[in-house]
């Protein structure tokens, strides 16, 4: 127990300690400098500041877009009759996990500023003199951050907020001669306020995370954020250890109160939503039902199987993007990607890494959740707390913090570059949502159950085999699923610890999208998503025929 | 009780806390006896049932099975629950619902290594005492209230644990079928040679199913033995008013007997002589306040001026403030003096509202209680 509590904090904690020392306390790290002697020099950087600024621009604009939009989405799906809700709902969670440069290649087809669909239909219809659009800028950038995660986890975390709400209390306001409009005012968004305050901080936190995004697109336009610019530091030559730790301290600072923020409203929100009496109450919609649901439909589609859709057609197009050629379509950059010895050795890392991580990470959070589930006292809440920093903390500050640990820690340091050093750093990646589904499946089981099986003579170990388990595993499978994709669209984190022979095909896919190289590009891109979309079938599949067999 | 107890809990406590839940709790279980715990919701009887069970370690006291020491707290001494074998039937039945009710009864055996062929026998030869051989290859959310608490009792009894313990078993049950649960169990109890332990907030089950009854209030034991015992000689005002209705009103005592008989005064103008003996521990005096009670079944009710009524140990006179028809009897609001209680009136007799009636009593089955303040 303790040995697991140990091992989990020096992983999660280990990285960001090793950042902030360094970046506060002068040391081994500043070379003998004084650390404002350091700060200087990293400010003196040409770009530091624009990036900060950039970055706020950033989070400014996608917040401003994303949260009305993601508010009044979470609403429709939670509180009115609109057909298909819980379906919808689940949209947005398939989008929240889509890798973010596929669907980002996918706009490219539609937003190019030279070739885009959409900018060649309305100067054809001289709507606009010049193209409009452009991917590669701040308002490309901001454009693919809303549409590909930043609703998404808006609505994920809204919709059960609303649905939680108990219906009489809004009921009571509207008997009272509130209007409907005024209801939800006065009434129900105090109510959510702190749920509100909870996922604006959490969606903000995600904002910061965002790299592989800028790094594609921006590069081109000379946009850097915060952390294109911590990557640009460690792979110039020489790489600028000093600054790169300056930049990600000073972020940390920022990101750190957030958390405390965040945790500290959620553990203190329960007041006022769910009430004993529950009550659920939906809105009919009336005659806008069929349209609400339309929009709905495209907003979920459009996030996700358009762009996917869009990146199999480029995939297959002779020169990305381009129908006006002579030969539009081609198998070449398929049968070209399977004859390339890198993408077949990054193919293989990506599956190795994938099932690793996700074997390694189903094992570990079933008994990580188990134990936040049913310790009592102040251990519980520690490993819980843990277990939440990691989806918190930018991937590249962590993906700095493990390289740090990677080179500092000597049990760790023949292993750099390895693919086992990267799995360890996927699994802290997904601790967070995986720690929580599991968890939220095990406070379904009642204690009753495992108390019954002790007392006819099971001990603990014995218990957790063969009651907690086989209750829980359905929720298993799917964090393992889960922790699968979401290690092979893993690029912040592993981008600074990968080598050459550990490349999985997400990193690959960077290198030729910063080459420019699009087709190449979409053949991995569509890869991941084949990928995941494989392993939740064949899950599903081994699932529903086991059950079968239960009975 | 027999004379060597199987199961000795002397000076248990528990707090969780500040807030103490049993408090220097000292019981004794014999073999093959059927002890109940009875107390209000909150009096600490399922944590004493968790703690002889092992799912709470205990903060004070011990706890000895056949003369071996499976909890204390001073020694440090705490056998978990797998190791006790003891059985329980929970309030929720925690029938897991991943296996077949067969899976289920047979998982204890299974624990203990127990041989195939052999655990085939026992859980065919269980299932088929609790009457469910029909449905021994479902899963447990198929089955009925009744039939998931049948299954949830055999899994407690197939593997013959020394001791069983019962957490509100019937409380999930409708009426009817708690009623005829009650009956099985008490045949099997008698058929198996069970030594029990169940907590219950319902004193009809504690009284029908009990050899002996320990009734608890703030995490400590008021009184324990027999249902006659305790039902019959409260020896404090909360186990009386807790074993069923009383008829209760107030009086004056006004002499008290060298035999310990107790003479009051009571009804209107407090002109009726009432005698009882005396129940609680405090002595009282002349001029004392008290409350006089008496349970309904020991009540005739007889009409105003009726000389048989004289006949008896107490006759006091009363009003009829309020009848209600509820079918097979009336239910009456009588006024004694200046205290008004509840009477049930049989059927046959013609009752009015504002009719004048005797109440008769004999003065063994009178108790008296110092006046509530």
């Amino acid at each position: 127990m303790l040995v697991l509590i140990t091992a989990i904090g020096f992983l999660v904690l280990y990285p960001i300690g090793s950042v902030l020392v360094n970046g506060l306390i002068p040391g081994a790290g500043t070379g003998g400098r004084s650390v404002a002697a350091v700060w200087q020099t990293a400010f003196a950087q040409p770009g530091l500041e624009r990036s900060i600024l950039n970055t706020l621009a950033v989070v400014a604009l996608t917040e401003a877009i994303a949260f009305p939009l993601a508010t009044l989405i979470a609403w429709v799906l939670a509180r009115t009759d609109v057909p298909g809700s819980s379906w919808l709902e689940f949209g947005f969670w398939l989008i929240f996990f889509l890798p973010a440069l596929g669907t980002t290649t996918g706009w490219l087809i539609l937003f190019d500023p030279n070739y885009g669909l959409a900018n060649k239909l309305v100067t054809d219809l001289h709507l606009f003199a010049t193209p409009p659009f452009n991917m590669y800028s701040y308002g490309g950038i901001v454009f693919a951050h809303i549409s590909t995660y930043s609703v998404a986890v808006l609505v994920m975390l809204l919709t059960p907020a609303f649905r939680n709400l108990d219906g009489s209390i809004e009921e009571a306001a509207r008997v009272c001669g509130a209007g409907s409009l005024r209801a939800l005012w006065n009434i129900v968004l105090p109510l959510v306020a702190p749920a509100l305050a909870v996922a604006f901080l959490m969606s903000i936190m995600r904002s910061l995370e965002s790299f592989e995004i800028e790094l594609f697109l921006g590069l081109p336009a000379q946009f850097s954020v915060y952390s294109t610019k911590i990557y640009q530091l460690l792979r110039g030559d020489p790489p600028d250890y000093a600054s790169a730790t300056v930049l990600a301290t000073l972020v940390l600072l920022v990101v750190i109160p957030l958390i405390v923020l965040q945790r500290w409203i959620s553990t203190r929100r329960s007041y006022a939503t769910i009430g004993s009496h529950y009550r659920h109450t939906v809105r009919p919609l009336g005659r806008w039902r069929p349209i609400v649901f339309g929009v709905l439909l495209v907003t979920v589609t459009g996030m996700s199987l358009l762009p996917l859709g869009l990146q199999l057609v480029g995939s297959f197009m002779t020169l990305f993007g381009f129908f006006g050629l002579a030969s539009v379509w081609t198998t070449a950059h398929w049968s070209a990607a399977f004859s390339d010895p890198r993408l077949v050795s990054s193919l293989t890392n990506s599956l190795l890494l994938g099932t690793g991580t996700a074997v390694g990470a189903v094992v570990v959070y079933t008994i990580v959740a188990y134990c936040t589930v049913r310790l009592r006292g102040p251990l519980g809440s520690i490993l819980d707390t843990m277990t939440w920093l990691p989806l918190t903390l930018p991937g590249i500050i962590l993906g700095f913090g493990f390289l740090r640990m990677v080179l500092q820690v000597p049990i760790f340091s023949p292993f750099y570059g390895s693919l086992g050093i990267l799995m360890l750093i996927c699994w802290v990646t997904s601790i967070t949502l995986g720690v929580q589904v599991l968890k939220a499946n095990m406070l379904q089981i009642s204690p009753e159950l495992e108390e019954a099986a002790r007392i006819v003579g099971a001990p603990r170990s014995r218990t957790f085999r063969d009651i907690v388990i086989p209750l829980a595993l359905p929720a298993i499978v799917v964090v393992g699923v889960m922790v699968f994709s979401q290690t092979l669209r893993q690029v912040s984190t592993i981008v600074l610890l990968s080598t050459g022979n550990t490349t999985p095909l997400s990193l690959l896919q960077l290198e030729y999208l910063s080459a420019g190289m699009l087709g190449p590009a979409s053949v991995c891109g569509t890869l991941i998503v084949l990928m995941s979309v494989i392993a939740a079938a064949i899950v599903r599949v081994v699932t529903l025929r086991s059950r079968f067999r239960l009975r | 009780m027999t004379d060597s107890p199987i199961l000795t809990i002397t000076g248990l406590g528990k707090t969780f806390g500040d807030s103490i839940a049993v408090a220097d709790l000292n019981l004794e279980v014999g073999s093959g006896e059927m002890l109940a715990l009875l107390g209000p919701s909150g009096c600490g009887k399922t944590t004493t049932l968790r703690m002889i069970a092992g799912l709470e370690r205990p903060t004070a006291g011990e706890i000895t099975f056949s003369g071996r020491k499976i909890s204390s707290s001073t020694e440090s001494i705490f056998v978990p629950p797998d190791q006790r074998n003891f059985g329980m039937v929970f309030q929720s039945y925690a029938l897991w619902p991943h296996m077949t009710v067969e899976q289920n009864i047979a998982y204890p055996l299974k624990l203990r290594r127990t041989a195939k062929a052999d655990i085939l026998s026992r859980v065919e030869a269980t299932i088929a005492l609790m009457g469910l051989t029909p449905f021994a290859r479902r899963t447990v959310n198929t089955l009925s209230g009744g039939q998931q608490q049948r299954a949830a009792l055999a899994r407690a009894l197939v593997y013959s644990p020394a001791v069983v313990l019962f957490d509100e078993p019937f409380s999930n049950l409708d009426t009817q079928l708690r009623a005829q649960m009650r009956a099985e169990l008490k045949t099997l109890q008698k058929n198996v040679h069970l030594t029990g332990v169940f907590v219950t907030h319902d004193q009809i089950e504690a009284l029908s199913l009990a050899d002996r009854i320990a009734i608890m209030n703030a995490g400590q034991v008021e009184q324990i033995g027999t249902p006659e015992d305790v039902y019959d000689r409260p020896v404090s005002r909360f186990v009386y008013d807790f074993l069923g209705k009383s008829i209760t009103f107030a009086g004056v005592v006004s002499g008290v007997d060298a035999n310990g008989e107790v003479r009051i005064v009571a009804g209107e103008g407090g002109e009726t002589h009432v005698r009882a003996r005396q129940e609680s521990q405090t002595s009282v005096h002349a001029g004392a306040p008290v409350a006089v009670s008496v349970r309904p079944g020991y009540v005739r009710v007889y009409p105003d001026g009726a000389t048989e009524a004289q006949a008896q140990d107490n006759a006091i006179p009363a009003v009829i403030e309020q009848l209600l028809y509820v079918g097979d009897r009336y239910e009456a609001r009588v006024l004694i003096g200046s205290s008004s209680t509840l009477l049930e009136l049989p059927r046959a007799g013609h009752w009015q509202d504002g009719q004048r009636v005797l109440l008769a009593f004999d003065k063994a089955r009178t108790s008296i209680w110092p006046a509530p303040t």
